[in-house]
Parts: structure tokens; sequence; C-alpha cells
């Protein structure tokens, strides 16, 4: 097992450099992005956007920008008279705040949005899904995936305002979805956050319920859930100690990956209900041309699904023996 | 005479489907005494494994029928409630299935699904079914049972695998054990040893077995008595030297004459049962061997198509036949043996 | 000056609502009010510019008020600030020498730190000031008039170059100040006869020729002053150093702003603001929308909540104008920016077509895919209503087009120059509000026989690619607002043909040497009506060319939430901070 993680992180290392650098060349390829970086309004100078142009870095060759970007990742690096501790992702052209504070100050809000969703839907999606499977062909069945096709057909920008405008505008159930701390007071996290769970969670509930039935549905159709039933174990024995850990294998890779994404920022939920997490700063660098906090973001989303996959394969080597973890 | 240990009695499993009524056992009927081996022997889609599954109600009674009585020391399990039917399953009569490895679970180890059993039915602690299980794996031949107890299926070879699976069947001691196709998934020297292993324990616990398989070589080596069963019902049933010695119905002559034998002319053609298994779903009036039967024509008139032949007599060695007696003799001495190679006196 | 930074100094004598709280002036499309002309005027004796402000009618203290915004601002550092949402907040916290009093419909630059708006008696070439009593900055040291000094002279460092360049250049005559004077940083002390410190009390500008506008380049950041033992040169731009009603008490970039009472600030000696709520809580990060929808709404606490800059979601744009129950909310008002289509008359050399063009435009078909009427009125003259002495003048066949065009008599126009059929290259912002426009626009072209082909061109870099010489375009939209109420920052600008050049906004390419040597002669008058009404004539005579289409006067549409009193639009025609209060 140890073998296995060293070389799997030391192959994530190497994704995350190759994706780094692609990422700062594409910056590089949009010809836009470069004049858009250095935009200075009306008084746009030759020598004020020299001036510019050094500050941010941009006269040097595109290949040892890339080098020292790297550099003040491991070891930290001196920009302008500012030092930046590693590790240093830069200082943003557009707020010229660290980019290491800004991404770190915006994860609280993804993650809060990640855990809360990722709760909701395993519990009812995974749930809504057994229950189909179990009363397969039933009227609870047909419901179910009924209600899983309308979920998954819809879309988060539709559902948030309307969600907002039952829940939040014309009466008042909720407070308007915004972030508190955990730490600071649970109850409010929760209430603040609620809303957008609920809408989030939506479209992920119908995913999980599918596939949890029709995995569900597959594995009770195997032959050792005859031998099981033929030892004299009650149904919900049958179900729960054997049924469910087979039709799990499906289950946890698709969530491996759904939390990576959803770590990398609900762009969407984000900007529908208005939070400041890394989703709305993934967008709004990218439409500003703010590179070094854009190669922040795309760090951490690929980070994340990097470090997702690894977890996938470690949980997935641990529900089934059949798979060695070599 | 003491109470056979299972008495089934025109035992009728009807299944609706789109197309119409399955009827996948037609009436099937036979006594099994304590200690004795019973082979039923047909082709796939015959009722076999139906009816043993029945017996435990593993049928999926949800989308099924099932009419008749099925006695086991007296107790009706036909329309049992599933509760009396658990503490049945794997404690009074367990089942072996035919592919070890897609029948085991591979999640857990061969102790712990042993102990899963023993536990269930005993209320024994982990320590005690560990030791139980360690104890039955050494029975059924495994050998270093101890460390052997710890590994999953997947780690087993084929023949482990069953031993494994036998291993789990008995462990509490069953009245009955079904086996369904036991070796059909085994080459031929584990298979024999596997038939080894069964007549030992068979003699050691005292259990009475139920054998399924098309094999009719299978059936010579264990079984006491055969049963015959073709589209669901039973077409001759006997003591195995009866049936294999001298059949008594055309789709035994059929069976047997297309296995090839050892002791046979090594140069004599396999001849198979021409035509193919009847739909279950619209049997036809007469007799359901009629359409593929060679020999219907000698029956006079149209009995064959019109009049479903009984098994007659009722105890002994019986047939489902419209043939007389003296015909089936006769055909079977002069026509069926020698084309077959079949050597030997009857 | 461009509008993609929208840098407007509107003379808001548009409509504006003072008073207890703004009135949507216009309840159903095609009533919209219209572009009215300007009303500034200077207060050269001081009489306005003494405090206390004149109270709002209806006005009480307390509570605390949100501003909705999409992003943080850019900077804090005055003399860095370009944008007017930028300088809105700057111009509530940090005094400056002069500033705009918005009173009952009349705009008047009055002395925010200075006694008047400035003196001279040598015709604009000298500009004296005098410090009022009392003014202090939020620590409560007192502003001394050399601080005042070393703010101008820290506003030709290259790094601090970013912000407005008119003092600077105007006092080293040279379109490159950083290159004369780098600063005090490389530089050492700004010389005296450039700006003088002479007391605590009294700062002077000298410039070589007389620059009548000066009063209003002083109420731009750089003359908000800075101690030199106080600068923290890049720290300025998170932590600026303040003296208006409210300081900042936190700022967490891009998330918040807290602005909190100054107790130091005298009102006594500020004409213009009001100190009525206890703060500000500035909330960023809500895209428009949303900011749309609070404020309607006003559920729970977005009813003390206010946008300031773009507050209504275009979809949302006739739902909300129509709707009386919001009508106490909304602001909408004209704005100084100025929209047309220039026409690069390099390419296009021959009148005709140029008037051709002109007649065939669809405006109204084109605004409509701009919201309709909210998006402005439709413009006859090149520069806004918003400058001083504006004028609105005839010229047959030029100024009494159709708005939605007329195809058919353009077309005749295009047969007897025998242009039948001439191309046209129309570059448009590749947004899908920009495609709509220029499908608008293309389909009414084409039927009056022009050949158009359109050029899509990347948002991110619409603007420098418009502005580069060698666009390959002849037809493209521009925009541009004066950054004080008076034409000497719109036709020195955008139509002077020596000021032609990458980046620059004389985007018609446009080269008249009698209009340059016109620009140069109006630009020594010292009369500032005088002024005005010569630049209206400059503006008739422009157009006789038709270096470009005239579009639109754009509006704006503000809102606030329905607790908020005091609501209207400063001179920058973004929602003005001074007056707002509370109403429960």
């Amino acid at each position: 097992m140890l073998a296995f993680l060293v070389r799997r992180l030391l192959g994530a290392a190497v994704i995350l450099l190759i994706i780094s650098a692609v990422t700062f060349l594409l910056f590089f390829a949009v010809p836009g992005n470069e004049v858009a970086a250095l935009s200075c309004g009306k008084s746009c100078t030759p020598p004020v956007v020299a001036e510019i142009r050094a500050d941010l870095g941009l006269d040097h060759p595109v290949w040892q920008q890339y080098l020292t970007y790297l550099g003040g990742i491991f070891a930290g690096r001196a920009i302008g008279d500012n030092a930046c501790h590693a590790p240093c992702l830069g200082y943003s052209f557009v707020n010229k705040q660290p980019v290491w504070d800004t991404v770190v100050g915006r994860l609280p809000v993804t993650v809060s949005l990640a855990i809360g969703a990722t709760v909701l839907f395993l519990v009812f999606g995974v749930g809504l899904g057994m229950l189909a499977a179990l009363r397969k062909g039933k009227l609870a069945d047909k419901v179910s995936m009924v209600f899983a096709l309308l979920g998954g057909s819809m879309q988060i920008y539709v559902l948030a305002p309307f969600f907002l405008y039952i829940f939040v505008y014309s009466s008042d159930l909720l407070p308007r979805p915004t972030y508190v701390s955990f730490f600071d007071s649970p109850v409010d996290w929760v209430k603040g956050l609620l809303l957008p769970w609920v809408c989030l969670a939506i479209i992920f509930i119908a995913l999980y319920a599918r596939l949890t039935r029709s995995s569900m549905v597959d594995v009770l159709n195997e032959d050792y859930i005859r031998t099981v039933r033929a030892k004299g174990l009650t149904t919900s024995q049958v179900y729960v100690k054997h049924a469910f850990r087979g039709a799990m294998s499906p289950v946890v890779t698709i969530l491996g990956l759904d939390i990576a994404s959803l770590f990398a920022g609900a762009i969407i939920t984000e900007q529908s209900f208005g939070l400041v997490g890394v989703g709305q700063l993934a967008v709004n660098s990218v439409l500003a041309s703010d590179l070094p906090m854009m190669m922040g973001v795309v760090l951490l989303a690929a980070t994340a699904v990097v470090i997702a996959n690894i977890v996938v394969d470690v949980v997935y080597a641990a529900i089934d023996p059949r798979i060695k973890v070599a | 005479m003491p109470e056979p240990l299972l008495s089934v009695r025109d035992l009728k499993v009807r299944f609706s489907t789109d197309d119409g009524v399955v009827k996948a056992v037609d009436g099937l009927s036979f006594d099994l005494p304590r200690g004795r081996t019973l082979g039923i022997v047909g082709e796939s889609g015959s009722g076999k494994s139906v009816s043993s599954l029945a017996i435990l109600g593993l049928h999926g009674p949800e989308h099924s029928e099932v009419s008749g009585e099925i006695l086991f020391e007296g107790e009706n399990l036909v329309g049992a409630r599933e509760n009396t039917l658990r503490k049945l399953r794997g404690k009074r009569i367990s089942m072996i299935f035919q592919d070890p490895l897609t029948s085991l679970s591979p999640y857990y180890t061969i102790g712990e699904q042993i102990a899963e059993t023993y536990r269930k039915h005993t209320g024994a602690n982990r320590k005690q079914a560990k030791r139980r299980a360690v104890e039955m794996l050494a029975k059924v031949g495994i050998p270093r049972p101890e460390r052997r107890v710890d590994d999953y299926p997947h780690q087993f070879s084929g023949g482990m695998r069953q031993r494994a699976m036998i291993a789990i069947a008995l462990c509490c001691d069953p009245d009955l054990l079904i086996a369904d196709e036991p070796t059909t998934a085994l080459d031929v020297t584990v298979q024999a040893q596997i038939l080894d292993l069964l007549r030992e324990l068979r003699s050691e616990f005292d259990t009475g077995i139920i054998l399924i398989t098309h094999d009719m070589g299978v059936v010579a080596q264990m079984a006491d008595e055969v049963l015959v069963m073709y589209a669901g019902r039973c077409v001759e049933r006997g003591t195995v030297r009866e049936v294999l010695k001298t059949p008594q119905h055309p789709y035994s002559w059929g069976l047997l004459s297309s296995i090839p034998h050892l002791t046979g002319d090594v140069d004599v053609p396999l001849v198979p049962v021409r035509g193919t298994p009847p739909s279950l779903i619209d049997l036809p009036p007469g007799c359901p061997f009629q359409p593929r039967c060679d020999f219907s024509a000698r029956v006079p008139g149209d009995r064959c198509t019109t009049e479903r032949p009984s098994l007659l007599p009722e105890t002994g060695h019986a047939s489902a036949c419209h043939l007389s007696t003296s015909d089936k003799t006769l055909i079977f001495t002069d026509e069926i043996r020698p084309a077959a190679g079949l050597t030997g006196r009857p | 000056m461009k509008t993609k930074k929208v840098l407007g100094v509107a003379a808001a004598a548009l409509l504006v609502v003072t008073g207890c709280s703004a009135g949507g002036q216009n309840s159903a499309t095609g009533n919209a009010p219209k572009a009215e002309v300007s009303n500034v005027s200077v207060d050269k004796d001081g009489a306005e510019s003494k405090g206390p402000a004149k109270e709002v009618p209806g006005a009480r203290k307390g509570g605390i008020i949100t501003p909705l915004w999409r992003q943080d601002q850019t900077h804090y550092d005055p003399a860095q600030i370009q944008t007017s949402p930028d300088q809105s907040i700057s111009e509530l916290i940090e005094r400056r020498l002069t500033m705009y009093k918005v009173v009952d419909g009349r705009t008047i630059l009055v002395g925010d730190l200075a006694t008047n708006a400035g003196e001279t008696t040598d015709g604009g070439k000298t500009w004296k000031y005098t410090l009022k009593d009392g003014v202090k900055y939020s620590d409560g040291s007192p502003i001394s008039a050399k601080d005042i000094k070393y703010a101008v002279a820290r506003s030709f460092s290259s790094k601090y170059a970013r912000g407005f360049q008119y003092i600077q250049s105007w006092l080293v005559d040279s379109e490159d100040p950083s290159s004369v004077y780098p600063g005090p940083y490389d530089g050492g002390e700004l010389s005296n006869d450039k700006v003088e410190a002479p007391d605590d009390k009294t700062v002077i500008f000298k410039f070589s020729k007389p620059r009548t506008d000066f009063p209003f380049a002083a109420a731009l950041g750089g003359t908000v002053p800075v101690p030199q033992a106080k600068d923290t040169k890049e720290g300025l731009d998170q932590s600026p150093i303040t003296s208006g009603p409210y300081k900042i008490a936190s700022h967490e970039v891009d998330k918040s702003l807290t602005l909190v009472k100054n107790d130091q600030w005298d009102p006594n000696t500020d004409a213009v603001r009001h100190q009525y709520v206890d703060g500000f809580t500035f909330q960023f990060g809500p895209q428009i929308a949303e900011v749309t929808d609070r404020l309607s709404a006003s559920a729970g606490n977005d009813k003390n909540s206010i946008s300031i800059w773009a507050a209504i979601a275009p979809e949302r744009l006739d739902q909300v104008m129509n709707d009386p129950k919001l009508k106490p909310q909304v602001l909408d008002q004209a704005t100084s920016a100025s929209e047309v289509y220039s026409i690069n008359t390099q390419r296009i050399t021959d009148l005709n077509v140029r008037k051709a063009l002109l007649v065939a435009f669809p405006k109204e078909q084109a605004r409509t895919t701009k919201g309709g009427p909210f998006a402005g009125d439709f413009s006859t003259t090149l520069g806004s209503p918003a400058n001083a002495g504006w004028k609105k003048y005839d010229i047959p066949g030029i100024t009494d087009v159709d708005p939605k065009g007329d195809p058919a008599k353009a077309k005749q126009m295009l047969t007897d120059a025998g242009k039948l059929g001439q191309s046209i290259s129309l570059g448009y912002n590749q947004t899908p509000a920009g495609e709509k426009e220029a499908l608008a626009v293309a389909d009414g072209l084409e039927k009056a026989g022009f050949k158009v082909e359109k050029i899509p061109m990347q948002a991110k870099t619409f603007n420098d690619s418009r502005d580069t010489v060698d666009n390959h375009l002849d037809l493209y939209w521009s925009s541009w607002a004066a950054d004080w109420p008076t034409g000497v920052t719109v036709y020195p600008e955008v139509y002077d043909g020596r000021k032609i050049g990458d980046g620059r906004p004389n985007n018609s390419h446009f080269n008249d040497p009698a209009v340059n040597a016109e620009i140069d002669r109006i630009l020594t008058i010292s009369d500032l009506a005088e002024q005005g009404a010569e630049f209206a004539k400059l503006d008739q005579k422009i157009m006789e060319q038709v270096p470009a289409i005239p579009y639109l006067y754009t509006r704006r549409e503000l809102m606030v939430g329905s607790n908020v009193g005091g609501a209207s639009v400063d001179s920058h025609t973004v929602t003005n901070l001074a007056n707002l209060f509370l109403k429960s």
C-alpha cells in the first residue's frame, strides 16, 4: 500500500506539472490575454504600459516566466518589493493580493458548499436508488425514477431564482443565502447554505439514484445473492451486508470525481446565489485575464481531482478484495 | 415404513410472463427417504432446478404460483411463511450451486461466509464460529485450513471453491442437501474428487441428497434412485440400476445413447436426441416428447398426440409412455442398446 | 474618455432628484426623460463653498447602508483612480481641493478643502488656493497645503501615473510628464516654479499657458493631500489617507469594505457631504441580476441596500421600470456619455458616402437591442448635452435624419455619388448584445445599398483593436464622456487631427487643420461660458463633415432599497453616497 501511494503521489506531481505548463502556455496562446492584462484605462501611454509589463513580469520570455513561477511555488520568491513565501503562487494582476491568500480565503465557502451538497445527495440519492431497486417495478420505483428524470433535467440557474423567490423573497422562511463560518455559528452556517445545498444536490441526487438503482439491480441478480439467501439470511441482511457492498463500487468511482469537481468550485451555484467562492474566482480571473489567479485556481482544481482519484482507488480496493492495489 | 424425509406431491410451478404462463414444473411427485440420494436428470428447461429451488422458496415466489405439496418431515413448505423457510435454509435444508466462483461473495473471506451461516443458526460467537469454519474446511479436505480460512474465494482454485461451498452447506448438519449441478463447472479429475467427498460426507452425516444433473455418469456413481424430467414432468422413475440398465422411456433411451461409453465400441457414432425442447407455454395435449420421439408410430391410433401418458405403475420402476411394457423392453434390447454400443447384460 | 472604464463627470443637472427619495421619471417606454442641457457653474467667490451642506429634507441619522457591487474597487489610491464608480467612494472619504455640489438641479464646482474654486488674476496661468480653517485628516492631524503639493508631485511618479494626467501634463507641458519630472522618489522635490506651498494654508499652481479648466481638474484625485511622512507608496492603494465624513474601518479585498464615521470631520467646513448614516458596509460579489432582484424584493436587510453603478440587469429593465411599486426606488438619468458610430475617414473619404451612412443608419432598431429608450435618447450632436455650453443645432440633411433610417433616400444618395454597393467593414464587440446590435446595423445599411461585412472582435481587446490606426475597419461603435463638464476633455481628444495614434480616442481619424486651429484658439478662452458656446459651434462645424454617426446620449438606471432615502445621482451619474439616509 505504501509503495502504491508513493507511486501515485509522484504521478500526481507529474500531472500537476504538465497541467500547470499547459495552462500557462494557453494563456499566452490566446492573443487577447496579454493585452487585456496590461490594460490601464485612459492614460495608457507606451511608458506606462512598459512599466506595467515590467511590474507583472510579462517582459520576460514565456518559458522564463514559467520557471520563475515554478520556482516560487517551492522556494518562494520576491515580487516587486514584497517577499512571497513558499508556496508562492504569485500576485494577482488585478487586485495585487497574493494568490495563495485569496484562493485559500475563498476555500471555506466552496468546501462548505461541497460538504453539505455531498451529504445531501449521498443520503437522498443513494437512498432513493436503493428504494427504487428494492421495490423494482412497483409504484415507489416508478415515482423515484420519474423524480430522478425531472431532477436530472433541471438546471441550477433555473432552480436557484425559483427557490430564492419562494423561500427568501416572498416569504421569510429562510435568510438570503450567505456564508457564515461553521466555527462562528453552526446553525447559521446551515441556514445560510441550505438553499444552495439543496439546489446543487438535486441534480446529483438524480444521477446517484439512477446509478444506485441500476447497480443494485445488477447485484441482486448475481449468483452469490442467491447463495446468501439459501443460507437463511433475512432480507435486510441480504441487502445491507451483501448487496449494498457490491453495488457501491460504481457509486464510489463517480463520487470521488464529483467531490473533486465540487471542490474546484460549483461555479453556476456560486454565481446564482451570490456566494463568493472559488468558482466565482475562476470565472472572474478568466474574464480579467488575471494569469496568476487563473493558475492558482486551475492548480487547485487539478490537485483536487488528482487526489480524489487516488482516494477512490484506495477505497475501491478496500471495498473489493479482488482488486489489488499494486 | 418410516416417514420419508421429503415428500413431493403433484408440484406445479407457474411463471406468468408477457408471452403467457410458463409451466416450469407441471406435476412432479417423488419421495426421498432419509439418507438416500435421488438423482434428477434432464436437459435445460426440464424444470429440474426450479423444482428444487421451489423446495426452499427461492424460485422467486413474487412472480410465480406454486401448487401441490412439499412435505419436509411432515411439514408442508408450499405456501409456508418466509420466516419458516428461512429457519430451514442453511440449517435443515442446504443447497449448493453450479458455479462456485460466482456463487460465493467476493467481498468476504471463506471463513466469514461459513461463520455467517453458522452464527445465524446457532447463535455462536465469532470465535466459536471461526473454529467451526476451520473444522469444516478440514472436513472437506482443504489443506492448511487454519490459514485458508482467511482467504477470499478468488484465491481458491475451482475445486477448492466447490469444497468450500460444500463446507458452507454442511456446517449446520442439514438433513437434506440439494446439489444443483455441483460438478458441471469443474474438470473431470476434480469432479471425481468432489463426488468422493460427497459420498464420504453422506455416510458421515447421514444426509439425504438431491443431486440435479444432466450427466448420467454422475447419476450412476452417486444416486440410489433416479428421476428423469422432461418438460416439467417426470417421465421415468426407478432405482439407478433399473433406469440405467433397463430404461423404459424413449427420452431416457436418447439420453443414454448420446453419451460416449468407455466400455463401448469406439467406432459407434453418438446419437443425440433429435429436435429441441418444447416451449413450456404451449404444451401440446398429448405426450410432450412426441415431436422428438421415433417410436410414436408404434403406438396404435394417435394416442401419443391426444392423450397425455401417466407415470405408471404407481410404485417401483415407472415410465410415462404409451408403448406397452413388452414393446419398451424389446425396443431397448434389440435396437437401442446395439446402436449405442452398450454392452453388458440387462 | 472611453466608456469601458466609465469616467463620466456628468453635469447632473439632468433631472436630479434631491430631497426625500428618488423618483423614477418614466413609467412607460416612450416617456423617457430627455437629456437636458447642462447647468454648470464655478464658485469663484466661495459663497457656495461654505459648510455645512444643505440638509436633505426628511433625513434622519443612524443605521448602516449596504451597497451591493459586483466587484471591489480597482484602486483606493486617488492618484490611480480613473473610473466613475471608484471616484464615488473616493469622493466620499477623501477630500480634495475642489468638489462638485449638486443642488436643486444645478451643478456647482465649489471649494472642498479650499475656500473657493480657485483664484486667478492672470487669465488662468496661475491658480491660487487657500485652505479652509479646521480641515483635518481622519487621524486628527491638520491638513497642510504642503501635503497637497506633495500629492501632486507624487502623481508624476510612473508607478502612479496611472490616474488622470491632466495636471501633470499641463504643469510640464508634455504628453509624457514622468519623463520630465519623475516624481519625488527619484527626482527630488517638485520645483516651486510649478507648484508652490509658501505656507500651510496656501498652494499655487503655475502654468505656462492659460488653463481655464484647472478648477475642474483640481477635483480629480490628484489633489487629495498626502503627508510625505505617511506616504506608504503602494500601501496607499489599500489604505488611503482619508479626511471625509467616513473612514475605512476594514477592507477584505473582493469581499467587503466597511466605512465608519470619521469623528474628526467638521461639517462646518464641508459644503457637499453629510454624515447621516453610521456607516457603510459594501458587499462585493453579487452579479447584476442578483442586485436587481435583491433591491426589488428589499427583503430583510436588503431594504437598507443600494446599488452603486450597475444596478438593473438588462433583461429586468422593462419589468422594473414599469413597476409602480418600485418607482420610488429607481433613479433614471442621462449620463455625460455620448455614443457614436465612428466612420474611419481615412478609408471612407467621400463625404457623400458618409452622409449616406448617416441617413441609412437604423438607430431605433439598434437601440432596441440595447433595451430600447432606457438605453438613451437619440443624439444629433457629437458631444453630450452635459457639457457646458451645449446647444442643439440644426444642419438640414444631417441632424434631421429619421432614427429608423431611410434606406430609400440613402440608396439614392449612393447611386448619385456612383458608389452603390459600397462595402463597409463593420467592426463590433463580440458579445451576445454586440452581435444583436451589429445584426441590426448591418441589416439597415444593406437595405440602403451598402455591402456590409461584419467583423467580430474579441471582447477583451475590443477597445485596443478598435483604437489602432490601421484597424482595417470602416465603421465601429465608440463612446466618450468628458472627465469634467466642459468640452475641454472632449474635442481636443476626439477630433484633434494631430492626436491620431494607436490607443488614442480619435477613432474617426478626423484631421481638419481649420478645426485643429479652432481647438487651439478655444482652449485659450478664459471665460467658461464663452468657451462652452465656442465648443458648441465647433461641434456643428465638425459635424458638417460627418466623421461619425451620432447614436445615443447614454442613460443609466440605478436602484436603492425600499428603506433608503436621499437617493440621487452625483456628478458622475452614479449613486451619490453623500446624501443617503435610512428612513427608519
